[in-house]
């Protein structure tokens, strides 16, 4: 059985494409609401789930917020491939920043990985508020990432980046 | 072989990062630190870049790792992986191109939303060579270093003037504040035997059941 989101109650969140723009612990400038520190956020759920999750073909889908757990379950694998290889914390943490640069699709444009998982923007606005929460969000994904990947002492931690050479969902990660 | 040392032996590892707008002479300032090389070609950088040297500082084997990004708007929300981690920063402005200072309250404020307070900062107004075009005054520079609490340098990479002395000087205050912590952490250490319970070694263990493998 594959562990699901604890952000059942959607009253009072902004949602785009279909999606609660659920808060986050995170510094990082976005549209996300600001969770407080002690608190558990959809990021935290995304990687203690993930290393059940991701052996997974079929995913239920229990509430909208599942829907967003998906994706960061999807991100970080995409994001372990790219720390493959990476030998320190340094070059690990090089490849996640080049992985932030590229450009980030939204649901009906090319690249985005799961093709009606989402609502289709009805409007450029909520495709670009869309875009920016899912900036956002892969950005703080990324730096708790790091801090589980690697260890205190900057070398890889192999119970982690085994899990590059799954495949969430048969989803081919270029 | 006492004075002998592994090439990637070290006594600490530091994360420097280098910010400031496009084109005041970043990835020059690293260059030359690290490979003592530079290059007229102004090509942008994309992305990130690091590169490390080590350097003696009282003592110490220090390995400076210095990162190094884009400056311009695109890059500008360059992720806080890059931020992450760094215990100096050198923040970069073209003595030339007055705007560049004007940004630098802009990338200060980037900084302290990313990074530790005791982070050690250093304002360095590069392209000190070219001494007829300068634009923004050493005093004002000077001026508001010292209103921030940073540390000031003019450099030139080309040159390669004050380039070693604004890493080392960095790379130092570093060290210095982290040798503080760990004196202050090891006299904390130290008063925690005589916290401890004392022990009874006359208790009567005889009571103790007698167990295990071989018991009948």
């Amino acid at each position: 059985m594959v562990y699901h989101s604890s952000f059942v109650d959607e009253e009072g969140v902004t949602k785009a494409c279909g999606c609660p723009l659920l808060p986050l612990k995170s510094h990082i400038k976005g549209p996300a609401p600001v969770s407080e520190q002690d608190k558990t956020d959809i990021v935290d759920e995304a990687i203690t789930f993930f290393r059940a999750n991701v052996f997974f073909t079929n995913f239920d889908i229990k509430s909208p917020a599942d829907k967003l757990l998906i994706y960061l379950t999807f991100y970080i694998n995409v994001a372990l491939k790219r720390l493959e290889g990476c030998r320190t914390l340094a070059v690990g943490t090089k490849a996640i920043i080049n992985l932030g640069l590229e450009d980030i699709p939204v649901p009906g444009e090319t690249g985005f990985p799961f093709p009606g998982l989402f609502s289709l923007p009805q409007s450029q606005d909520e495709a670009e508020l869309f875009r920016n929460y899912l900036k956002q969000v892969r950005e703080e994904t990324s730096g708790r990432l790091l801090s589980v990947a690697y260890r205190a002492n900057g070398t890889p931690n192999k119970w982690w980046l085994a899990f590059a050479k799954r495949k969430f969902m048969n989803v081919v990660v270029l | 072989m006492a004075g002998y040392r592994a090439d990637d032996e070290y006594d600490y590892l530091f994360k420097v990062v280098l910010i400031g707008d496009s084109g005041v002479g970043k990835s020059n300032l690293l260059s030359r630190f690290t490979k003592n090389e530079f290059s007229l070609e102004s090509k942008s950088t994309i992305g990130v870049e690091f590169a490390t040297r080590s350097l003696n500082v009282d003592d110490k084997v220090i390995k400076a790792q210095i990162w190094d990004t884009a400056g311009q708007e695109r890059y500008r929300a360059i992720t806080s992986a890059y931020y992450r981690g760094a215990v100096g920063a050198l923040l970069v402005y073209d003595v030339t191109r007055h705007s560049t200072f004007e940004n630098v309250e802009t990338w200060l404020k980037e900084l302290r939303n990313h990074t530790d307070p005791n982070i050690v900062v250093m304002l360095v107004g590069n392209k000190s060579d070219l001494r007829h075009l300068v634009a923004v005054q050493t005093e004002d520079a000077k001026s508001f270093a010292e209103k921030e609490s940073l540390y000031f340098m003019e450099t030139s990479a080309l040159e390669a003037t004050n380039v070693e002395n604004a890493f080392a000087e960095v790379l130092t205050q570093i060290h210095h504040i982290v040798s503080k912590k760990a004196m202050e952490a090891a006299s904390e250490s130290a008063n925690v035997p005589s916290k401890g319970d004392k022990i009874d070694i006359g208790k009567d263990v005889s009571a103790v059941k007698k167990g295990g493998c071989c018991s009948n």
